[in-house]
């Protein structure tokens, strides 16, 4: 099985080139990635949102039962929001979950540290559900040995859920806001 | 407007106990004997002790040098650290300034000096006294190559660095309390690190390590409620070059983050051990969520601290304010 800090760094990569598909074998496993305007055929691509990147894993059928790549792990970033889609048998089942995940982006945690709603502990909240957010707004702190890393959206939308507490401690990849894209 | 600040203050320190004229000082900076005065009234207002006597003209009643990105180069040995430089006279933080920098393009080395922040930054919203002249309040962006989750270390490396650098310059045996304050002998804290991180999702833009060390001023001299915990280098006054301690602080950070940039936190870790006063110590330590109690025994390999809590638990702590002995 391929990893999803693999898959999520395969995805940047693929982000940040022109590359619009991708095929890696390793141990048996193999995944093909594509970029979903780069096809326009399958539903689950047209229901992504634009630069959305879709990631497929076929297993071998000798291999164990597979799990979609989406579901397994810490979510991936939602800048390339990961839609899980199983080949094959019970297939149909894995692309209407990954159509209705399309349009959610999930913020994750970057790094292990201090979740911090607000800059301080008597300002207002950055966010809160209902604040319409950008790329650029600034949703959160987490802190590590007073290195403060200010959390952006990284997306465009409306904040739906707040995933931690204030002062709880976050692991990498832990979720931390939903937000339903523009 | 600022640089002629400082070659006012320049001209002043270099005077001495002599009074220097407005004439005299309007001469060389090429301005009226009036704007002198308004320049002379905002450094006054900035905290700057400058005395002024009808008929015989100004003169500085604090000698330390005057800060200047000249003076700090001339003796720079690092490759990218200070390279570029902005040397102020009063910011509102040099963090905020580095930041905003580093967020136009500044480059990696680009370091922000100030003489006086009126905003200085502290962890959580709490501010940094940091008054006219009596310390070094810098702030460094860099621009690392590893991912966001090595970017906390960087602040124990950090306080590793300016230790050895405050150790070789001044002989004052600070100590590390986790994760990196320096403290004197005594217990007070004479130095504060606080760093800022942008980033791509886990990729870093850029790391801002703002650094505040005090360097003169007497325990009266700070805030009431900051008398009894903070503390400077050189309380009475005894010679300590600024601009000395900022190159040699400098160069260590340089180094010891190209070693971590390497190597990782594992050489820096046994050097941070060496320096530091928190292990083996009866702690208190306050979250946003609450306090606990026990024993500082050791740190990871991430630079976590671990607890040896009352209740007999080892929890490790990643961010808190610890307490000494607590009662």
């Amino acid at each position: 099985m391929f990893r999803v800090t693999e898959i999520r760094e395969l995805i940047r990569l693929m982000d940040e080139t022109s590359v619009v598909e991708l095929e890696v074998e390793s141990e048996g496993s193999r995944l093909s990635i594509r970029k979903a305007h780069a096809t326009g055929v399958a539903p689950a691509v047209q229901a992504a949102p634009p630069a959305a990147v879709q990631a497929a894993v076929q297993q071998p059928a000798a291999s164990t039962p597979a799990v979609p790549a989406g579901i397994e792990g810490p979510p991936a970033p939602a800048a390339a929001p990961l839609t899980g889609e199983k080949r094959g048998k019970g297939g149909g089942e894995a692309r209407s979950t990954a159509i209705a995940e399309a349009s959610l982006h999930t913020i994750t945690s970057p790094m292990v540290g201090t979740f911090y709603r607000a800059p301080a502990p008597d300002a207002d909240p950055y966010v809160q559900i209902g604040s319409k957010v950008t790329e650029k707004t600034i949703v959160c702190i987490v802190e590590a040995m007073k290195l403060m890393n200010e959390i952006e959206a990284d997306c465009r939308g409306e904040i739906v859920e707040v995933l931690a507490e204030n002062g709880q401690l976050v692991e990498f990849g832990q979720p931390l806001f939903r937000v339903r894209l523009d | 407007m600022t640089e002629i600040r400082g070659r006012i203050l320049q001209t002043l320190r270099e005077a001495g106990d002599r009074f220097v004229s407005g004439e005299e000082l309007g001469q060389k900076l090429g301005i009226s004997r009036t704007a002198v005065w308004k320049h002379i009234q905002s450094l006054q207002g900035a905290g700057y002790p400058i005395e002024a006597v009808r008929n015989r003209g100004y003169r500085l009643l604090w000698r330390g040098e005057v800060l200047s990105a000249e003076a700090i180069q001339a003796g720079l040995t690092t490759r990218s650290l200070g390279k570029r430089m902005a040397v102020l006279e009063t910011v509102d933080s040099t963090n905020r300034y580095a930041f905003a920098e580093a967020e136009r393009g500044a480059p990696e080395g680009y370091t922000v000096l100030a003489e006086r922040q009126t905003a200085g930054k502290g962890r959580r919203g709490r501010a940094w006294f940091s008054p006219p002249g009596t310390g070094i309040w810098m702030s460094v962006v860099l621009r690392p190559g590893f991912p966001v989750y090595k970017a906390p270390q960087l602040t124990l490396t950090a306080a590793v660095s300016v230790a050895d650098a405050v150790r070789k310059v001044t002989g004052v045996p600070v100590g590390i309390k986790w994760p990196n304050d320096l403290l004197l002998p005594d217990g007070r804290k004479v130095c504060g690190i606080l760093s800022e991180l942008s980033a791509e999702a886990e990729e870093i833009r850029f790391v801002v390590l703002g650094i505040g060390l005090n360097v003169f001023g007497r325990p009266e001299t700070f805030p009431p409620e900051l008398r009894t915990v903070a503390g400077a280098l050189a309380p009475e006054g005894e010679q300590i070059s600024r601009i000395a301690l900022i190159q040699s602080m400098l160069a260590h950070l340089e180094r010891d983050y190209a070693v971590y940039s390497e190597d990782g936190f594992s050489p820096l870790k046994n050097r941070w051990e060496r320096l530091n006063v928190s292990l083996g110590r009866r702690i208190a330590v306050q979250t946003s969520r609450g306090r606990l109690t026990g024993w500082a025994r050791r740190i990871d390999d991430d630079g976590a601290l671990w607890v040896e809590a009352d209740t007999g638990e080892m929890e490790p702590i990643i961010s808190a304010d610890v307490i000494f002995d607590p009662h």
